[in-house]
Order: structure tokens, then C-alpha cells, then sequence
């Protein structure tokens, strides 16, 4: 007992440093497996206001570059509006045209529109925040676009804010197919740079030629088909591989995000069961 | 005694500010990332307790951590080099002599011995912190090469800072 003592008294400093590592390691390794730990992140409220404050006073410098990704944007909902008025009228003109609509594409998807707080471009792991959260119907597990392009994947919410899984996230895999030919692969990021990403298991009798459009294929209820990611920018098959070494120039510049759209998928609950009743069949 | 607490809680809001801020923002393509906030740890007084050292250090990475997502990451790397701190004076004792109410600074002990003590712990820090980050040995150069030019850089912004706000 005595000895016992002895020790404590004697090693006090390094048995108190080997408990704060423990804690330390332990919050690490619970963020990455179990992903719950909001509170020490940036959608914290307190880091989350200050964040917030940082961002608002860079606005002003960003107001041009701003205001050019208004106009697109408004360019882009133009051009839909004027495609969609032109779909109408073929509809009001043909009654035929009504049985090829596809019209179970409409009202599954929601957009809730918010503004970057807070982005990291060149960590192995990188995260945006944005000022939006729960009490805007953001919840985990949203697809995030902007007017360019695919951005990430919500992780984690608080009433105000929300934190993002970038693109540029070592975890993140995105369901991608080309535009040209529906060949479906799966996109990850290889921490090289933040312009570009991997698309993994392209079989090789596929046809690719440099500049191919690659979209989101649809298939994961992250994000409705046809979302611009990117465009081939450099591939090759390597000898005895099935499988081609696609690099992807991505369309999204996320050195200037500034707006982004959370993407609620409605029925999600809804064929998550599905899927997964089939699995366990 | 007092003054010197408020001096060094002041300290330490200033370079979180600073930290969190400015360097914070500031991305140089991914090999140099600058941190500033270790300096704090550095230059708290020399008679201060280890054990309470310890604590300053796990606050000081935790709040690094609110600010980065990498909960736990920073705090790791601070307590390591909170614990290691009387080790490293150790080391550059030969350097210069301490003396009772001394403050690590250039101003009393000397320019050399100031870039030796930081670079040593901030070596130790960015180590440890960068291995963690990458958790995982498969980049292991890249993440070399991020250790070392991360440390030059955040050691000169440290020793640029001492002059700027600590000359007598």
C-alpha cells in the first residue's frame, strides 16, 4: 500500500499526462468512427458565431466575385425557366408528349440555399461550414451542390449551423457516372490537389475521350441524377488492370464556394427501407 | 505574482485571436500550415507546475480543435508537448543560463537560444500532430515534408512575433 503511494506521489505528472492523452485519443478516435462529437466542431455555436463574423467581414472584399456567381446563377435559372416554359408548351401543343414525361422526377427533391462560413482546402480531411442547420430542415446525410457543381455531404447539425463533408474528404466515395455512355463509377479524393479527384472502377471496354462530362449517377439518395461533378481531365489503363486510372477536373472551384444548396431527398426513408429490407431477405 | 497570470491569460487571447483569425484563413497549398498557438505554451513561466501544465495545454488544444473539427487532435499534440517542456529546457540549458524570475524570451536569454527551444518543441508538436492527422503511414512523405516546412515556417513567425510584441 505504502509502495503504492510511493509511485503516485512519485510519477503523479506523468500518470495525469497519460490520462489527458488517453482522453485526447479517445475523442479522436470516437469522431472518426462514431461521428457524434458536434460540440467540439465548427458548428459549435460559439466558434460558429465567431466563424460567422470572420466570414461577414470577408464578404465585403468578395462582393464582385459574388455578385458574378448571382448572375450565373440567375443565367442558369433563365435558361431553365425558358426550357421549362418550352416543355410546357409542348405539353399544352401535344397530348402525346404527356405519356413521355417522365413525371416521377417531380417534387422529390427540396433545396434549402445557404452561405459558406467557414472552408478548408488542403487538410487530408476537409470540412465546410455553412450558416444553416437543423431549424432550416438541414438534417445529416444531405447532398450538398452549388450552381457549379457537387460539393459534399452534411455530417453534422446544430439548430443554426451545419458542418459539411467536402468532396476533399478522404471518406467521402460519390456515386458518378459519365454523361455520354451511363458507365457508373465511384469518385474519391486523393488528397493530391483541390481541383481534381479519382473515378475508381471504369471497366476497361468502356469508350473515354479527355473532356467526357461526368454527372451524379442517381443511384445513392444523396443526389438526384445528372449533377454536374466534372469533366475527364487526364486517364489511362495500366497493363494488366481491368479497371481504368481516371482523373476527374472537377467543375466546382472550391477555392470560391460562397453559396451552396443542402438537397433534401424526400422519399429517402423511404427507399433506404426498401433497400435494406431486400438485403436482409 | 498577479500581474503575471493576467499577463499570460492576456497572451494567450491574443494568439488564439491571432490563431484563429488570421492563420486560421490562411491555406499555403497544403505543405505549410502555420501555428502559432504552441508559442503560448512556450512561454509560460518557467516555475509554473507541471501538472498544471498539462491542463493549460489540453484547453489550449481543445479550443484549437472547436475552431478545426479535429476533436482531440490539437489537444493531443499540446498535452505531449506540455509534458515534454522541462525536457527540452533541459536540453538547451548549455545554451544560456536560466536565472530565478526569468521569462523564456529573446530578450533575456538570446535569439539562438529561443530559435533552438521552439524549433525543438514545435518539431515535437507538428510530429506528432501531422502523424495523427494523416492517421496512417500511407503518405508518409508527404507528411514529412509538411512536418518540416509547417515547423521553419510557424518557428519564424514565432520568433518575428517575439519581436514585434515582446521587445523591452
Amino acid at each position: 500500500m505504502q509502495n503504492i503511494i510511493f509511485y503516485l506521489a512519485r510519477y503523479h505528472v506523468f500518470l495525469l499526462f497519460l490520462l489527458l492523452e488517453t482522453i485526447c485519443l479517445t475523442l479522436v478516435y470516437r469522431y472518426n468512427h462514431y461521428q457524434r462529437s458536434s460540440m467540439l466542431s465548427t458548428a459549435n455555436k460559439v466558434s460558429g458565431n465567431l466563424l460567422r463574423q470572420v466570414q461577414s467581414t470577408q464578404n465585403y472584399l468578395h462582393l464582385r466575385t459574388i455578385n458574378d456567381s448571382l448572375m450565373s446563377e440567375l443565367a442558369q435559372l433563365r435558361n431553365q425557366n425558358s426550357f421549362l416554359q418550352q416543355q410546357l408548351r409542348l405539353e399544352n401543343e401535344d397530348l402525346y408528349c404527356r405519356t413521355h414525361f417522365d413525371t416521377t422526377q417531380l417534387g422529390l427533391y427540396e433545396y434549402v440555399g445557404a452561405s459558406v462560413i467557414n472552408n478548408t482546402l488542403y487538410r487530408p480531411d476537409n470540412y465546410i461550414t455553412i450558416n444553416k442547420g437543423s431549424s432550416n430542415g438541414i438534417a445529416p446525410e444531405m447532398g450538398v451542390i452549388s450552381n457549379t457543381g457537387v460539393v459534399g455531404i452534411v455530417k453534422n447539425v446544430s439548430p443554426n449551423f451545419s458542418t459539411i463533408l467536402s468532396l476533399l474528404h478522404r471518406s467521402i466515395r460519390v456515386s458518378a457516372k459519365f454523361k455520354s455512355n451511363n458507365f457508373v463509377g465511384s469518385l474519391r479524393w486523393d488528397e493530391k490537389d483541390s481541383q481534381h479527384m479519382l473515378l475508381d472502377d471504369i471497366p476497361k471496354h468502356a469508350k473515354i475521350i479527355l473532356g467526357d462530362t461526368i454527372t451524379t449517377s442517381g443511384y445513392s439518395s444523396f443526389f438526384p441524377p445528372d449533377v454536374m461533378i466534372g469533366t475527364v481531365a487526364e486517364w489511362k489503363l495500366d497493363p494488366g488492370s481491368n479497371f481504368y486510372y481516371i482523373r476527374i477536373k472537377l467543375s466546382s472551384d472550391f477555392n470560391s464556394l460562397k453559396y451552396i444548396y443542402a438537397i433534401k431527398y424526400l422519399p429517402k426513408q423511404e427507399q433506404e427501407n426498401l433497400e435494406q429490407k431486400t438485403q436482409h431477405e | 505574482m498577479n500581474s503575471r497570470i493576467f499577463e499570460n491569460i492576456f497572451r494567450f487571447v491574443a494568439i488564439m485571436f491571432l490563431q484563429i483569425v488570421v492563420l486560421n484563413q490562411i491555406e499555403l497549398h497544403g505543405f505549410v500550415v502555420l501555428y502559432i498557438y504552441p508559442l503560448f505554451i512556450l512561454l509560460l513561466p518557467f516555475e509554473t507546475p507541471h501538472w498544471a501544465m498539462l491542463f493549460i495545454g489540453l484547453g489550449t488544444g481543445l479550443m484549437m480543435d472547436m475552431f478545426t473539427n479535429t476533436p482531440g487532435m490539437h489537444a493531443a499534440a499540446t498535452v505531449l508537448l506540455a509534458y515534454c517542456r522541462p525536457l527540452i529546457l533541459r536540453l538547451n540549458e548549455g545554451i544560456a543560463e536560466y536565472e530565478p524570475g526569468d521569462e523564456p524570451a529573446i530578450a533575456s536569454l538570446g535569439l539562438r537560444w529561443f530559435v533552438m527551444y521552439t524549433f525543438m518543441g514545435v518539431l515535437l508538436h507538428h510530429t506528432f500532430f501531422f502523424l495523427l492527422e494523416a492517421y496512417s503511414f500511407s503518405f508518409l512523405w508527404r507528411t514529412i515534408a509538411r512536418i518540416i516546412f509547417s515547423t521553419i515556417a510557424s518557428v519564424v513567425l514565432m520568433v518575428i512575433n517575439e519581436y514585434l510584441f515582446r521587445q523591452k
